[in-house]
């Protein structure tokens, strides 16, 4: 590299490592950066003070409801390009397609009456992009929500499936028997009207439903939430649409079903 | 009020403080529960920073969201001979809130809807926009022994997100003197702060 090229380089590091450069400037420092070791060497000790004026501020404490999202997103996204020896991912459960039952097979005996029809389409919740929305749940029950899905997505037995919503989106089981308990991760799943909710079921084998709450807001808001009681062996997760506030018994078909086995 | 010294080697169990590097390492395993506890560590850490760049709480958290969210997603490239957790996490963390103040004047509500900053702060009000109140005592102390010209530089780049294109707009003086000031004031810093790789 010729002395005026490496000057012109190294006259760039301290705007580079305060992130003051455009992303052109950024792109050809990078690429020359591999020329010059003086300007390597002095980008990683400039980006060390860079962080100790950022260590220099106040901390502030985000809200509580920051990290219940997050530990949600975390569940359910993949990471990047593990190094070879840490291949193995034992949290990583990847879904199984073969285990998708996106559609039951008719054995539950209120499945049979239509797919309710003509709800409104609209973007409900995202679990990439979990927007900063104000909730009315405290941050403890927050918290409690957010370990009890650690404690389903910790559990050894762990596991995930996929599946289509009928009424729009998609969404994602996720259950362990040693936690007796699952979640569920919904993506783009349509609003329905302000009289109605989603309504969470546990379905035993022979076709008995019990109710596990209703999908609130604040879980519509984050992607995400955990059903009410307990799960048992052979359970199959739904949803039904149903009149604001929950029935005793579903009265709709399930716009979702997920066999837990 | 004396205090008493007591040795107690506790069993690995109660041992329940990691260090960052190896909350890391567990994380690109994909436990999440180590996840948890890093982002219990550095959170506010990370969140002040974004705010003090972006102002806005709301945004700020996005923010903080998307810089753990990138922490889990790469957390096996992490190398810890290239420096600390703390310092991979505090860089990726000033990146983004740069980066969200780039794209917010993109959709110029910035200064109208967000207020990030005052975009014709003239020469005059320069030394107000870089009054910075740092807790700690050492940084501080280094700031002031720049020169007035570093200072204002470094300060406006690195707390407000300027650009050196901004800068140089805010302190009258041409790019390439910012450029200069910018490499020389982290110099300066670097020395005083007796930071080496």
């Amino acid at each position: 590299m010729s002395d005026i090229k490496n000057d012109n380089l190294l006259n760039l590091t301290g705007a580079y490592v305060l992130h003051a450069l455009s992303q052109d400037e950024v792109e050809y420092f990078e690429k020359e950066l591999a020329n010059s070791e003086q300007a390597r060497n002095e980008v990683v000790e400039l980006s060390d003070t860079a962080v100790m004026l950022g260590l220099a501020i106040e901390p502030v404490k985000p809200s509580d409801k920051l990290k219940a999202n997050l530990m949600a997103q975390v569940a359910v996204t993949p990471q990047l390009e593990a190094k070879p020896e840490v291949s193995a991912v034992p949290n990583l459960i990847v879904v199984s397609e073969a285990k998708t039952k996106a559609t039951v097979e008719a054995k539950k005996r209120w499945f049979q009456k239509p797919i309710l029809a003509g709800i409104p389409v609209a973007i409900a919740a995202s679990m990439i992009v979990v927007a900063a929305v104000s909730g009315n749940v405290s941050g403890v029950q927050q918290q409690t929500e957010a370990n009890n899905l650690a404690s389903i997505s910790e559990a050894s037995d762990n596991q995930k499936v996929n599946a289509t919503v009928q009424t729009g989106g998609t969404a994602t089981v996720m259950w362990s028997e040693e936690a007796k308990s699952s979640a569920v991760f919904l993506h783009d799943i349509a609003e329905i009207p302000s009289d109605k909710d989603y309504e969470l079921w546990y379905i035993s084998p022979d076709g008995t439903a019990r109710a596990a709450g209703i999908l609130s807001e604040d879980s519509l808001n984050r992607g995400w939430q955990v059903l009410d009681g307990q799960m048992q062996e052979g359970d199959t997760v739904g949803v039904t649409v149903e009149q604001a506030g929950g029935v005793q018994q579903p009265t709709t078909s399930p716009v979702l079903l997920v066999e837990t086995v | 009020m004396s205090k008493i010294e007591t040795k107690v080697t506790l069993p690995q169990v109660f041992d329940d403080k990691k260090s960052q590097q190896d909350l890391l390492e567990d994380i690109a395993l994909g436990n999440q529960s180590s996840f948890g506890e890093l982002y219990d560590q550095l959170s506010s850490k990370v969140f002040g920073l974004i705010l003090k760049v972006l102002r806005d709480r709301a945004q700020s958290e996005e923010v903080t969201q998307e810089v753990f969210i990138e922490v889990w997603q790469n957390a096996s490239n992490y190398n810890p001979q290239k420096g600390s957790a703390s310092t991979w996490i505090m860089t990726i963390s000033h990146r983004k809130a740069v980066d969200r103040v780039r794209s917010s004047q993109a959709s110029h509500d910035r200064d109208t809807k967000i207020g990030i900053r005052d975009y014709v702060a003239d020469y005059n009000n320069v030394e107000e926009t870089v009054q910075v109140n740092l807790e700690n005592q050492k940084v501080n102390e280094a700031l002031q022994r720049l020169t007035e010209f570093q200072r204002q530089a470094v300060t406006l780049s690195y707390y407000k997100g300027y650009s050196h294109k901004e800068v140089a707009e805010t302190l009258k003086v041409p790019v390439g003197t910012v450029k200069t000031r910018l490499r020389d004031g982290m110099i300066r810093l670097r020395d005083e702060l007796g930071v080496t790789s």
